[in-house]
């Protein structure tokens, strides 16, 4: 019986990697997407449900943004006192020497060219596109040393884009949110 | 004439208590993680922790022959320590943007807490892959336990945990 059960597991993760592995590109990722994502807090075990608007598109000459909508819903409704909207967007271009991307910053003709200094705070933002999907990855030096690393990735499934996502402080995976959104007409 | 020792006194605690402040802003470490330690373990196989004039300097061999040479100082933020770079000869006289971690290809830092060595180093590679070393440093007894937790890409990390004893 366990052999069979984990012939079925296998071979069910097995057609998953495949089919996520077909050569995920930029520009298949391009779209608007909806969906929901669930939110679990591994510190305190709360779990949250959220709605999820993403929209990925080009960005200058070969790069992306992300833009994302996020409504924490009360009791699985979004019209009750306490819900929580959050609108967020990140660009990046390619790296000048490599296969990955960084976060191009807002052009701004007035300042000057600023060194990215994470023990003064600044966050190290880059990206990866593999064939399990674009991985966002946020790194930041806290006031007290420890880290903090944020992975967000996305890739293809079904009829739209699967989200996984993790924040490790210091080592620790402290949030994980998994997700679902399906493309929009 | 009291009245003047008492300002003298206040004086002197002011500076005392000026002087701790700052001896606390430029931390270095506790005197029994000075020195040099050997093992058998397979992560970590040796460390190696030398006073420099303004931090200290750090040295890891690890089990698979790699080496991790840093030397710290204080930074801004209490208890913590950022990397001496070096930087190049063009880029010192370069009126251009100066290298972030993702083009230096690393980042290392250090911060103590609790009287444990924390050691960092983040290492890039051409394709945005990376690899995260977290190296808890510590003394028990005679001995120096480091736990160093080793993550690459978005995999799941590896932790190991090796004793290393104080080389005569």
């Amino acid at each position: 019986m366990i052999p069979r059960l984990a012939v079925l597991l296998l071979s069910v993760l097995l057609w998953n990697g495949g089919a996520s592995a077909a050569g995920v590109t930029l520009e298949s990722l391009f779209g608007s997407y909806t969906g929901y994502a669930t939110v679990v807090n591994l510190v305190t075990g709360a779990r949250e449900e959220r709605e999820m608007d993403v929209v990925l598109e080009p960005y200058k000459r070969r790069g992306f943004r992300v833009r994302w909508t996020n409504v924490t819903l009360v009791e699985g409704r979004r019209d009750r006192p306490g819900v929580k909207r959050r609108e967020l967007a990140v660009a990046f271009r390619p790296a000048p020497d490599g296969s990955y991307f960084v976060e191009a910053p807002e052009y701004n003709p007035f300042r000057r060219k600023e060194e990215v200094r994470p023990l003064a705070g600044d966050p190290i933002r880059w990206a990866v596109l593999d064939d399990s999907g674009l991985y966002v990855y946020s790194f930041l030096v806290l006031e007290d040393g420890r880290y903090e690393l944020q992975i967000y990735r996305r890739f293809p499934e079904r009829e739209g884009i699967g989200l996984f996502y993790e924040r490790i402080l210091d080592g620790t995976v402290v949030k994980r949110i998994t997700g679902y959104a399906v493309r929009t007409e | 004439m009291t009245s003047r020792a008492g300002e003298l006194c206040a004086a002197v605690v002011g500076l005392v208590l000026l002087l701790a402040t700052g001896t606390v802003a430029a931390t270095t470490l506790p005197d029994a993680l000075f020195g040099d330690w050997r093992g058998e373990g397979t992560a970590v196989r040796a460390v190696t922790i030398e006073r420099e004039a303004e931090g200290f300097r750090a040295r890891v061999r690890y089990g698979d022959g790699d080496r991790l040479e840093v030397a710290f100082v204080p930074a801004a933020r209490p208890e913590v320590f950022a990397a001496v770079e070096s930087r190049g000869f063009f880029e010192m006289f370069s009126f251009s943007r100066p290298k972030g971690p993702l083009e230096r290809g690393r980042f290392d830092w250090a911060r103590l807490a609790d009287g444990t060595l924390y050691i960092y180093h983040l290492r890039f590679a051409d394709d945005g892959s990376f690899l995260l070393d977290r190296l808890a440093i510590r003394r028990e007894g005679g001995d120096l336990t480091v736990t160093l937790q080793r993550r690459r890409h978005a995999s799941a990390p590896v932790v190991t945990h090796v004793r290393l004893a104080p080389v005569p």
